[in-house]
């Protein structure tokens, strides 16, 4: 390495500090310094900031003239973080860096949170460095003069990309990126990733399609960091629940291990799960008060704050918290981890083991909590896992209309764009590289006219075109625009305080709406009265010792990976064989006992299909142990395909063992088998399609689309907005524009979705070729079995019919008037 | 179908209105003309196409049923004035033979003279016939000696069978005193109804109605 001022400088810090160079920061520095873009690949609390932004601020000084009155002022670098919350504890490391080298450099931070004087300030004068999240780097877009903002800037960070890149969030920090590149071809695309299946592809996606391969590198940390698994074990299997995921059964068990534990974090999988684990610790351990929090999602921002503080002063002995605590600052004290519940997904495991043991030498623990009976093959697979170091893959989002809508619509708000420039664009981002010339000029016709054509005209307005540039011209859509923008969530919340005016969280309308004054409920792990809504803030007291309801959050459930269910396949195979290879499987052996006795416990080369009736009907389960997402699927097209055999209707229920449909009429499954080929991957896709038609599965996607695109304005978050007259439900506009409108790409991508994303079309694919070579065996039982009566007792359902709607009605009605 | 109220015979039709036969009169609730062009110019893209779908089933039920007059149980047009106001005059002076009433609904913000100058009948709370009265807001007491036609609440009920079968679907409600209209536009929603005592629900699909409970 060249020794340039700046890296004189910079060694002096570290000498100062006491600090070594990591092998990996050195290399990251002398990619960056040479002008190469891409990816480090470094676990939380390795120093991954300082391997970019110490190379930064070499360049940095590198570039300052002797004259300091000539010193070039603007944006230079651009700190995109997934969080908020992220922004402040990477401001104070970046910054302690800076001033301890007597820099005088300005670094900003830009949020939803950032004050309106400090974005006037900003506006100004931008700092050299700012922290931004990609909504609100977007928000920079559909400013004017946006161009001008951004002309010296030459960096581009981005932080925790693993976490973004699968999501509509990753795909707008692509576009932006893009953009950025055209004002600036040599802007250096760096990103900083936890470890994924599919890095070289985070590359991609980040550094765009036409980057010349030898310009980007990936470098790996090599940190080889200790994890030990350790399940929670019940005295007696009968202890845990054969169906639930509360797991609040084996309390005593976890709270003996918080008592013997400096700091523990416990991970649950919900919002609900966290609220129902703090109150029970509470109230069977009294003493824990003051001493345990909790962190989720829909928490004020100033309470989890107040949480990250706490934590980090060693004031807490244990918090309770969600995916929310996932991401970002390692918080040095915590020397236990808990996982509630499946995680589902090794990476994730591995991800919150990580939270653990900071001190170098130190092994991550991570113990694993499980809330039903089965989950005991899920925890000996995810040991298998992280042993095997089986890392999922983060597929990126993929043609994302409702994303690109968004954008256009920002850049002509902020002073407009023309078309051909921003197609190329469009075109170089990995998410997008398949967009045709028929589906942008689609696109254009959409924001323009409002319709699939360019020629129609009628009072419909948003992006109009003056002089070969697509522009914004009148204040209220650009402002509504502005408003919608960062609401990606599509429902609607609302803000929740005391009386006397402190914020606590937010809750969904539609829980909102079942209350009535004098209801409690549990939240922020308190008991609440409900006093009244108004203005979409529900304002609350406290109820001592009150019984009350449990919030429940939408949100999908989270389905198990591939990698992990073919670990549960094998270990199911040989759980009867070999049942003390592991205390798991011996803890289990009872169970697994029943199953043999009720119906069987297939082999590897075998799958199982049960059925038997009750009062409610007809069931069939089949269990490929694939998880929720290919059972969802597969349970559509075994639906459709039985019911096109005769007119019958199903509902349909799965978990990540296996999946039901179930019927009020008896299906003789060894006729339909002679008649058909059920599992068959011929005609799959026209299936899946026709089968998904029959469902609402495509309709309830369409809700976030919806959102994205504009469809739906509901005024801002928290703010309360006359705008009940241009409201209409996502179902309702899906309904219309499915049937008014041929080939709205808005529509399709909801059905691309269903495709992709929910139903893993590829798995299911790969998962019916292994069936094929199985043996079917067809048990008809009396009783639920051990694997059946969890997805039996699922309420969450979806219908699938070839029957007349009008005998349908027909039928119901009937059994109405059998029952009076 | 057909049931009787007060001595009257009244025809639940599939399309979502109501044929009272003894005065050749059509109900009509919740029409929520102009609402798809009123998300239209505030930037959001309904197809426009789904807007004549609303002049197709009036045209339908005129002609099926023969009527003589009808009336518009509120909510006819969404919002403020635009385009489509044209075509429902245009529709209005192709029908000038039938008699039109309009009992003004919380959408109805157009100016009274409007729907004068459409040659309709206006009242701006009830309108009432015998022992009849048609209104907007269904009432939250009716008086028992009269019996109330209403809209406004978009109703929809959910049929559950064997099997965890359910389905949800446009409905008439006809209660002791009152009755509640489906709203008739092709852009609206619904709101849940419970079966209740001395409550008949009707559902509908597009091409049959059923009696509930």
């Amino acid at each position: 390495m060249t020794r340039s001022r700046g890296h004189i400088i910079v060694e002096q810090w570290f000498k100062y500090k006491k600090w070594k160079w990591a092998a990996f920061q050195k290399e990251a520095a002398e990619a960056y310094l040479s002008g190469k873009s891409g990816l480090v690949n470094a676990p939380t609390g390795s120093g991954k900031t300082y391997s970019l932004w110490i190379p930064f601020l070499i360049r940095y000084i590198n570039s300052l003239p002797k004259n300091p009155a000539k010193r070039s002022k603007g944006l230079q670098i651009l700190w995109v973080t997934p969080l908020r919350a992220l922004s402040k504890d990477l401001f104070r490391n970046m910054e302690a860096a800076a001033l301890e080298m007597n820099l005088n450099l300005r670094i900003g931070v830009r949020s939803g949170d950032t004050s309106t004087k400090e974005r006037a300030s900003q506006k100004k004068q931008m700092p050299e460095a700012l922290l931004i999240t990609p909504e609100s780097l977007h928000l920079l877009f559909a400013q004017k003069g946006s161009a001008e903002t951004f002309k010296n800037l030459h960096t581009i960070v981005v932080d925790e990309w693993h976490e973004l890149m699968g999501s509509k969030r990753g795909t707008q920090t692509e576009l932006a990126i893009a953009r950025l590149r055209t004002i600036n071809p040599h802007l250096q695309t760096w990103g900083i990733s936890a470890t994924i299946g599919n890095l070289e592809e985070a590359k991609q996606v980040l550094v765009g399609m036409d980057s010349a391969e030898e310009g980007n590198v990936i470098i790996k940390a090599k940190t080889e960091k200790k994890i030990i698994v350790e399940s929670i074990l019940p005295e007696r299997v009968e202890t845990l629940p054969w169906a639930g995921y509360m797991g609040t059964k084996l309390v005593d068990y976890v709270v003996n291990i918080v008592k013997k534990s400096k700091t523990t974090l416990i991970f649950t999988n919900t919002r609900s799960q966290a609220e129902v684990w703090y109150r029970t610790v509470i109230e069977k351990y009294p003493e824990f008060a003051g001493i345990m929090a909790l962190h989720h999602a829909s928490l004020d921002r100033e309470v989890r704050d107040w949480v990250e503080e706490a934590l980090h002063q060693e004031r807490l002995k244990l918090v309770i918290c969600t995916a929310s605590l996932d991401l970002g600052v390692d918080f040095r004290p915590v020397d236990t981890v808990i996982q509630v519940g499946s995680p589902k997904s090794i990476a994730r495991f591995i991800q919150r083991a990580g939270r653990s043991g900071h001190q170098p030498g130190v092994a991550s623990k991570i113990y694993f909590c499980p809330t039903n009976a089965l989950e005991l093959v899920e925890a000996v697979s995810l040991r298998d896992g992280v042993a095997n170091k089986m890392i999922e893959d983060r597929p990126p989002v993929i043609h994302a209309f409702d994303v690109l809508v968004q954008w256009m619509i920002t850049l002509a708000v902020g002073g407009g764009f023309e078309e051909q420039q921003l197609f190329e664009e469009v075109r170089n981002c990995y998410g997008y590289q398949f967009i045709n010339r028929q589906e942008w000029e689609w696109l254009l016709g959409y924001i323009t006219t409002g319709s699939p054509s360019l020629e129609v005209y009628d009072e419909y307005k948003k992006v109009e075109r003056i002089d070969g540039k697509y522009v914004v011209t009148s204040r209220r859509i650009a402002h509504r625009h502005m408003l919608s923008m960062g609401t990606i969530v599509s429902d609607t919340v609302l803000k929740v305080k005391f009386q006397h005016g402190k914020y606590i969280g937010s809750i969904e309308e539609n829980f909102a709406t079942r209350m009535k004054a004098g209801d409690t409920f549990y939240f922020a792990g308190m008991s609440l009265e409900f006093v009244r809504i108004h203005e979409m803030t529900v304002t609350v007291k406290k109820a001592e010792g009150k019984k009350g309801f449990l919030i429940r959050w939408a949100g999908s459930r989270m389905a198990l990976s591939s990698q992990l269910s073919t670990f549960i396949r094998d270990r199911i195979d040989t759980s009867l064989e070999n049942p003390l290879n592991e205390k798991e499987l011996t803890k289990l052996k009872p169970l697994l006992d029943l199953q043999r006795e009720r119906s069987a416990v297939p082999k590897k080369t075998e799958l199982l299909i049960e059925q038997f009736e009750t009062r409610e009907g007809h069931h069939i389960f089949v269990f490929p142990f694939e998880g929720r997402l290919v059972h969802e699927g597969m349970a559509i097209i075994l639906a459709y395909r039985i019911s096109k055999l005769s007119p019958i209707t199903f509902s349909l229920a799965m978990n990540d063992y296996g999946f039901e449909l179930l019927s009020d009429q008896y299906v003789d499954l060894e006729k339909v088998m002679e008649q058909i080929d059920l599992f068959s991957t011929a005609h799959l896709v026209d299936d899946i399609y026709q089968s998904v038609n029959a469902t609402e599965m495509a309709k309830r996607k369409f809700r976030e689309i919806a959102a994205i695109a504009g469809l739906m304005f509901q005024g801002y978050p928290g703010k309360f907005m006359k705008t009940k007259q241009v409201q209409a439900s996502s179902s309702l506009l899906f309904t219309v524009m499915t049937k008014y409108e041929t080939n709205n790409l808005l529509v399709n991508q909801a059905y691309q979705e269903v495709l992709t994303y929910q139903l893993e079309e590829v798995r299911m694919r790969t998962a019916l070729d292994r069936i094929a070579t199985q043996k079917i065996i067809i048990k008809k039982t009396r009783k639920p079995t051990p694997f059946s009566f969890p997805i039996m007792v699922d309420r969450l359902r979806e219908q699938l019919t070839s029957e007349k709607l009008e005998d349908r009605i027909q039928k119901m009605l009937k059994q109405y008037s059998n029952a009076d | 179908m057909q049931i009787e109220i007060r001595e009257n015979h009244f025809l639940l039709l599939s399309q979502k209105a109501i044929f009272w036969q003894e005065t050749q009169t059509l109900l009509i609730g919740d029409l929520h003309l102009g609402k798809i062009t009123h998300f239209r110019k505030e930037g959001i893209a309904v197809p426009y196409i789904a807007a004549d779908n609303n002049f197709e089933r009036l045209n339908e039920i005129v002609r099926n049923t023969g009527a003589t007059r009808i009336i518009f149980l509120g909510d006819l047009f969404h919002n403020k004035y635009n385009a489509e106001w044209e075509t429902f005059r245009a529709w209005r002076s192709q029908h000038f033979y039938i008699e039109m009433i309009i009992v003004i609904g919380n959408h109805d913000v157009l100016p009274v003279s409007m729907f004068l100058e459409a040659d309709l009948q206006v009242f701006v709370d009830d309108f009432e016939e015998e022992n009849f009265v048609f209104t907007h807001h269904p009432k939250v007491e009716p008086d028992p000696s009269k019996f109330v036609f209403a809209g406004h609440v978009h109703p929809v009920f959910t049929t559950y069978g064997k099997g965890r079968q359910s389905l949800r679907l446009p409905c008439f409600v006809v209660d002791q005193n009152q009755a509640i209209l489906p709203s008739f536009g092709v852009f609206t929603g619904g709101f849940q109804m419970e079966l209740v005592d001395n409550r008949k629900i009707y559902i509908t699909t597009e091409t049959k109605v059923f009696s509930v409970g």
